[in-house]
């Protein structure tokens, strides 16, 4: 990052090699559809690379950089709520099933939608972007202990809701 | 033998051992890991705990189900050349400013010691010329006048080819190019 800060694009291509996908990855499922995946995706190495002469050496760079795309999601998540109205849920869970999606998995992605945001920011973070959970904590700024219990809490809640679609 | 059911493991007081089980069942769904293989002999034994392994299971299988969003790699040079840009512009500012401190500290090493030499011979020809026909006051008046105006003429001239070819030059660097396909 000390590269990046005194503009080194070789440095740079670096980190996006090495943590492109899983950040995107991680923004599709925040966002819930690609396009806007592709921008937060856009935006949020903007602002790494912005923020590059501010970053703390002694911070690792994962845990800061799904810092910046999880805060651009929840910004996003928020407009769009806004633009839809309160009660709406927004584009992504409404959109129609893809072909071939089974529908358990599909249930399974809308109730992991459809769970509180301080329980779905913890576990994409945890299974689909990688990170342990001392990085979700440093991530998110909240305690290793909550993410813990935020992990848990959020397992039994989709396991909960497996097992009323399962009779 | 009769193998103790859940039930009556828990009215003796050992249910820890499930909960144990059940916490590191989650654990492993979340690191993508298999099933916890210590708690093998549990899990064997216990029918609510190898049910617990069951759903979530199903319920990794359900999460895997959608595969990953794919990252375009048109995407990734878009970004990547965007990002570049910004970099660029950082480079260029830093640049620019290097070449400012250059080009003054030049400029001051250069124009101090060539105009004051260059005012010593004026003055001393003025002195031959007008000595005794001005008063001494104007004189010295005149001088100072001179080498001031001489000092700010001769810097801004040296200092201003430096900048001029750093700005237009953006600190040596060329922009790299943001558009094309993609």
């Amino acid at each position: 990052m000390a590269a990046v800060a005194r503009g080194d694009e070789g440095a740079l291509g670096l980190l996006m090699e090495r943590h492109g996908a899983s950040l995107h990855g991680l923004l599709a499922r925040l966002a819930g559809d690609g396009a806007t995946a592709d921008d937060l995706f856009q935006e949020t190495w903007l602002r790494i690379v912005r923020s590059a002469p501010r970053f703390d050496p002694r911070r690792r760079f994962r845990p800061w950089a799904f810092r910046i795309a999880t805060n651009l999601a929840r910004d996003e998540h928020r407009r769009r709520r806004v633009r839809l109205g309160e009660g709406q849920r927004p584009a992504e869970e409404e959109r129609a099933p893809e072909a071939g999606d089974p529908a358990e998995a599909r249930e399974v992605r809308e109730r992991l939608q459809a769970l509180p945001g301080h329980l779905r920011e913890p576990l994409l973070l945890r299974y689909f972007g990688g990170l342990d959970e001392g990085e979700i904590a440093e991530a998110l700024g909240i305690p290793r202990g909550t993410v813990k219990s935020r992990l848990h809490h959020a397992v039994a809640r989709l396991r909960a809701a497996y097992r009323e679609d399962a009779r | 033998m009769r193998r103790e059911s859940d039930a009556e493991r828990r009215a003796d007081g050992a249910a820890a051992p499930c909960e144990r089980v059940r916490e590191a069942l989650v654990d492993a769904l979340l690191a993508r890991r298999e099933g916890p293989e210590r708690e093998a002999a549990h899990l064997a034994d216990c029918a609510a705990c190898r049910e617990e392994g069951r759903v979530l299971g199903a319920l990794r299988s359900a999460l895997d189900a959608e595969p990953p969003p794919r990252l375009d790699p048109a995407l990734l040079a878009r970004v990547r050349r965007r990002a570049a840009g910004e970099l660029w512009e950082r480079r260029a500012a830093r640049g620019f400013a290097l070449e400012a401190v250059r080009a003054a500290a030049a400029a001051l090493v250069v124009a101090v010691p060539v105009t004051v030499i260059h005012a010593e011979l004026v003055f001393a020809g003025l002195r031959w010329l007008l000595e005794g026909r001005l008063p001494g006051v104007l004189l010295r008046a005149l001088e100072a006048l001179y080498l001031g105006s001489s000092l700010l003429a001769v810097g801004l001239l040296l200092a201003s080819v430096p900048l001029l070819l750093a700005f237009r030059g953006g600190g040596g660097m060329a922009r790299p190019a943001e558009g094309g396909a993609g």
